[in-house]
């Protein structure tokens, strides 16, 4: 609806006009603003019209990361990582769980941290998706992908409907663009995703997390970009990593010599003999058997 | 200030669409059906008001095509006789989401007992039309509660004043009696059903409740 306000010609100036009523979601405000992007997100960004005219613009972070923002909505999606078993040829793996919507944000400095796939022998270790704000609370999650032999509860898909006998679907979403399906739940001979969260039997097959923010275009004009990977550090101890922590390559090192430096897949458990890193090994079929049996046992007594 | 001596022009040819751009305004909750919910009705600190309908069991909702707030909290999982992993809380989905108009089918995650396999004792999804939550978390885990960079959030209910109090839903591994989608925390504590809540500004919420429905 058009708006109306009282103007005089006052020697050619105008005076006094009436607000916009639009760009807002009343009770909850206009779009925030992207001021700024840092660490490992697709370049370029993903800048597209929809088809109602709407040109957007989406940072997708594949490993960790920050956005800048002023108050205000951002449309979100926080995919989980899957998982991947390489010797369970039968077994059902779930893909990572997803958080998405319109969230009202603060004026913040947000943290993006891109959960990595797991394998059975990580498969305790926690590695879910985030974005966390200035206290380094979260405030949206996409939870790991699990086995089903360890966490026999465990969901196949991010969207699964075992009512519907759909157990391995993932949530169908176009924030980049392109239609993709985040989080599908594997199965060999029955399904296998391609899509940020998907679960695998290999490790190609399964895929990391993800955390993308869109807003209009409008709202990110004068984004300031740093690109730049991670460098990985390793504590050891009796030859054993037991904290690892990743800081920004770009930046001059300031930790002490203690810690190693690491590939990035290095992570807490890894053996290291001074010169090489060594995955732990992962379980044996006895071990596996085992652990089998235990939860028959637990099961029967159920 | 000049005075015009009450001459009225039209100062812009068109005014920017109301809404939030690229997703538009509010949706209209027309429509409400159940057998089980409540409707609050409140004012938040800013003055604005808004009202909140929560489905507690089955029903449907009557929308236009348009935003509203959501949190839908899936079933709680049950706990499984010492296996630490089980008593997940219920799945979350919280934010703003864009809903198609018509009649949407609102479907209540169940929390499941103590069971002997996956589907037994997985709590189910909530939904409301094509949005769900997905089944319920797994190991103890919760929407909220880690302090840590990657640590899979644990045990910690989801806070959340959407109804226009502070509430939390959907502890892992929680030794609660009613809270809504929590897992359970041992044989004799199932985990509980879920819900789901649908907010908008009280002008869009112009559905009548059910005589079966709380009005708060």
């Amino acid at each position: 609806m058009p708006i109306y306000t009282k103007v005089a010609d006052d020697g050619g100036k105008w005076i006094e006009i009436g607000a916009s009523s639009g760009g807002e979601l009343p009770g909850v405000g206009g779009w925030a603003t992207i001021t700024a992007v840092s660490g490992v997100y697709t370049k370029p960004r993903y800048e597209y019209e929809d088809a109602d005219g709407v040109v957007w613009v989406a940072y997708e972070f594949t490993d960790d990361g920050y956005v800048t923002t002023t108050a205000g909505l951002a449309d979100l999606l926080v995919v989980g990582p899957g998982m991947y078993y390489s010797t369970a040829t039968n077994q059902s793996l779930s893909g990572g769980r997803v958080s998405m919507g319109l969230m009202s944000l603060p004026s913040a400095k947000f943290k993006c941290i891109v959960g990595t796939k797991k394998n059975q022998t990580m498969r305790y270790e926690p590695g879910s998706s985030f974005i966390r704000d200035d206290n380094n609370e979260p405030i949206a999650v996409g939870h790991r992908g699990l086995t089903y032999t360890t966490y026999p509860a465990a969901p196949y898909g991010a969207f699964a409907d075992m009512e519907g006998g759909q157990y391995f679907n993932g949530y169908k979403n176009s924030i980049t663009g392109v239609e993709k399906e985040y989080g599908q739940g594997y199965k060999l001979n029955v399904s296998l995703g391609v899509d940020p969260g998907a679960a695998g039997q290999t490790s190609s097959q399964a895929k990391d997390g993800v955390v993308i923010i869109r807003v209009p275009a409008a709202n990110a004009q004068s984004v300031v970009e740093t690109f730049h990977g991670w460098n990985n550090y390793a504590s050891v101890e009796n030859g054993v990593v037991v904290e690892t922590q990743k800081l920004p390559d770009n930046q001059p090192r300031t930790l002490s010599n203690e810690w190693v430096d690491a590939p990035a897949e290095v992570s807490t458990g890894w053996i290291y003999d001074g010169s090489e890193f060594v995955p732990p090994a992962p379980p044996s079929n006895k071990e596996l058997i085992a652990e089998l049996e235990a939860r028959v046992e637990e099961l029967r007594k159920a | 200030m000049v005075d015009v001596s009450g001459v009225w022009v039209k100062v812009y040819p068109d005014a920017a669409e109301p809404g939030l751009p690229g997703f538009g305004g509010w949706a209209d909750v027309t429509t409400v059906t159940g057998d089980s919910g409540n409707r609050y009705t409140y004012k938040d600190i800013d003055g604005f008001d808004w009202v909140a309908y929560e489905w507690t069991d089955i029903g449907t909702v009557t929308m236009t095509e348009g935003l509203a707030d959501a949190l839908l909290i899936g079933g709680g999982m049950g706990y499984m006789n010492n296996l630490s992993n089980s008593g997940g809380g219920g799945s979350i989905v919280t934010n703003i989401l864009n809903f198609e108009g018509g009649i949407h089918n609102v479907d209540i995650g169940v929390g499941k007992p103590a069971g002997n396999n996956f589907e037994q004792y997985t709590g189910t999804p909530t939904s409301v039309g094509p949005i769900h939550t997905g089944y319920s978390y797994a190991a103890g885990f919760s929407y909220s509660g880690t302090t840590t960079d990657n640590d899979d959030p644990r045990g910690t209910p989801y806070p959340s004043s959407i109804t226009g109090s502070p509430e939390t839903y959907a502890g892992g591994k929680v030794n609660s009696t009613s809270r809504l989608g929590d897992g359970g925390a041992n044989a004799g504590n199932s985990g509980k059903n879920g819900v789901a809540i649908i907010r908008v500004p009280a002008a869009n919420a112009l559905a009548t409740i059910p005589g079966t429905w709380g009005d708060l």
